[in-house]
């Protein structure tokens, strides 16, 4: 019983990461159209720009707001230089796909070849180890449960309360008519970028705090445990990759505690796949809808 | 009741009175190097309706999208109140007093209906996008009690009636309707067409229609093309459109009215 709660302390906590980054993915996705897996390679660049500022001695908290904007402003930069022009110029889905594919493996090498293979630890300061009934959780866990459902509720009210937000989601559901309402569209997707690379700055550093030890790998890993997460919660939305991130994060922790570490990986995967099967738009798709509207309904 | 939303000198009678004049002159219009539509004059003026009709094929969507800068135009302008507006932006249209409403992906589905209209008044501040909304909830009254609604689980004419409302927040002089009536059921047709579009032309806008369904649009148009293989076969008003003994040929047939035949 206590390893459970214990795992479930952990699980919230992962969950709340990973819910972070696929935030972010799906941002990308339901806005631009692009499935970037270049993503990966971020949350990989965030973890190391993360360490150099570790190392320097820098707050954890303040070094993660300042690697999320800097992540940020290059991700705005990197769909200007390539998935935004390649759509601009009439590319496809596929093609654009493969473009991020092929940036992210080119990027991941340089950042190999200049941190070199050897993994890095982070000086992590954990603060206070505190215990609820059975929950034992450290404060610097605390804070990251904290500031991911406030930046999820900032997210929520964003889209819902703001006019930059509701043109988000216009342009995310319409471009052409979001357009003739005089929408300036490009600078939307531009603050959607923007919105997911801070997300994906954050979540990337945080996941190298929470894991301590990280290579080069890191971001393809969790890339991953997003992308289920995404497509659980159905892909392009912001509320299911929330839910899915929380699902994946408990799903494999407790894997991991109940079987071995070596198995979080697959409960990702089997997330993924099943959810694939059964229910491919995911939990909070919206194909119903469109079919039903395709039928004159 | 008239509104900022009803566009001044309304009530006039054919293409040629005052007020906003959107037309192409000679727009030859295609894609990649395909020209599709040849030489095409149409032009709609305030407070009147014109209907671009046809086949299938005829090009008539190729027109609009030559008019939206969405498409390869070859020659020819688009001119609004005689100043080019050839291949500009949506964007710039818009800000221009060019409203389109697409044929089928016409609303924000994952919007409120109230949430469409105020994206429809992006450009306004704020207290003019309120104001507007009131107004364009007195034209559509039937959606003032749905405004919470998402508007992708409405029927067919009440998505209609969000996107002419959505359209309307910037009070355009001009609204372009590609195939409002795509779709919906004949009695729904009915009303898109006289108590929607024949309204919008009646509250003074310019509105230029293309559709599918020639009759019932013929009867409440003010002027009307007839377009065949890319070009304007037939130019003349809707009631001597109708009359003409050669438009069952045009639609049935295999487009047998000549270009150029009847035009004026």
């Amino acid at each position: 019983m206590n390893l459970f709660v214990e795992t479930l302390g952990f699980g919230i906590v992962s969950g709340c990461v990973i819910a972070l980054g696929a935030v972010g993915f799906s941002v990308q996705f339901g806005i631009s159209n692009v499935l970037n897996v270049a993503y990966g390679t971020f949350l990989t660049l965030a973890a190391y720009l993360g360490y150099l500022l570790n190392v320097e001695h820098f707050n954890q908290w303040l070094s993660v707001v300042v690697v999320g904007m800097a992540i940020a402003v290059l991700s705005v930069v990197y769909n200007r230089l390539l998935p935004g022009r390649l759509m601009r110029r009439g590319a496809g889905f596929v093609t654009t796909l493969i473009a991020t594919v092929w940036a992210g493996i080119g990027m991941l090498y340089v950042i190999v070849v200049i941190a070199g293979p050897t993994a890095r630890t982070y000086q992590v300061d954990n603060g206070r180890t505190l215990t609820f009934a059975a929950f034992v959780l450290t404060t610097s866990q605390l804070v990251v449960i904290g500031a991911a459902l406030a930046l999820m509720f900032a997210y929520h009210l964003l889209l819902t309360q703001t006019q930059l937000g509701k043109a988000m989601r216009a342009t995310s559901v319409n471009p052409v008519v979001a357009r003739s309402c005089g929408i300036p569209v490009s600078r939307v997707i531009d603050a959607a970028w923007f919105i997911s690379g801070l997300l994906c700055g954050m979540s990337g550093v945080v996941l190298a705090l929470t894991t301590v030890t990280f290579g080069s790998t890191l971001g393809t890993t969790f890339l991953i445990y997003m992308i289920a997460a995404a497509v659980f919660g159905g892909i392009g939305q912001p509320y299911g990759a929330m839910v899915g991130g929380l699902v994946v994060g408990l799903a494999t922790q407790l894997v991991g505690a109940y079987s071995s570490p070596a198995y979080e990986d697959v409960a990702a995967f089997v997330i993924l796949t099943a959810m694939l099967l059964v229910r491919p738009r995911g939990l909070f798709g919206t194909a119903a809808t469109r079919s039903l509207r395709l039928a004159g309904g | 009741m008239p509104t900022s939303l009803d566009s001044a000198g309304s009530g006039g009678a054919g293409p040629a009175s005052g007020g906003t004049r959107l037309r192409t002159r000679g727009l030859t219009a295609g894609y990649g190097d395909i020209r599709v539509i040849h030489d095409v004059d149409v032009e709609v003026t305030s407070g009147t309706m014109s209907v671009v009709v046809g086949p299938n094929g005829a090009g008539k969507s190729t027109l609009l999208k030559g008019i939206l800068g969405l498409t390869r135009v070859f020659e020819g302008q688009v001119e609004l109140n005689g100043q080019s507006v050839t291949g500009k932006p949506l964007e710039q249209l818009a800000k221009a007093g060019i409203a389109y409403v697409p044929q089928v992906d016409d609303v924000f589905d994952t919007l409120r209906v109230r949430e469409n209209l105020e994206m429809g008044g992006f450009l306004l501040d704020k207290a003019t996008r309120q104001e507007r909304i009131d107004e364009v909830l007195e034209v559509f009254p039937d959606l003032r009690r749905k405004t919470r609604r998402f508007v992708g689980s409405m029927s067919g004419g009440e998505r209609k009636m969000t996107a002419f409302g959505r359209a309307l927040m910037l009070a355009p002089k001009v609204m372009v309707l590609d195939e409002p009536t795509a779709g919906l059921s004949p009695a729904l047709t009915q009303v898109v067409l006289a108590e929607q579009a024949r309204v919008l032309a009646d509250r003074g806008k310019a509105v230029l229609v293309v559709e599918q369904k020639a009759k019932a649009a013929l009867e409440l148009a003010d002027w009307a093309y007839v377009m065949v293989q890319g070009r304007v076969a037939m130019s003349a008003s809707g009631r001597e459109v109708l009359d003409h003994p050669d438009m069952a040929e045009v639609f049935l047939g295999g487009g047998a009215v000549a270009p150029g035949r009847a035009t004026g």
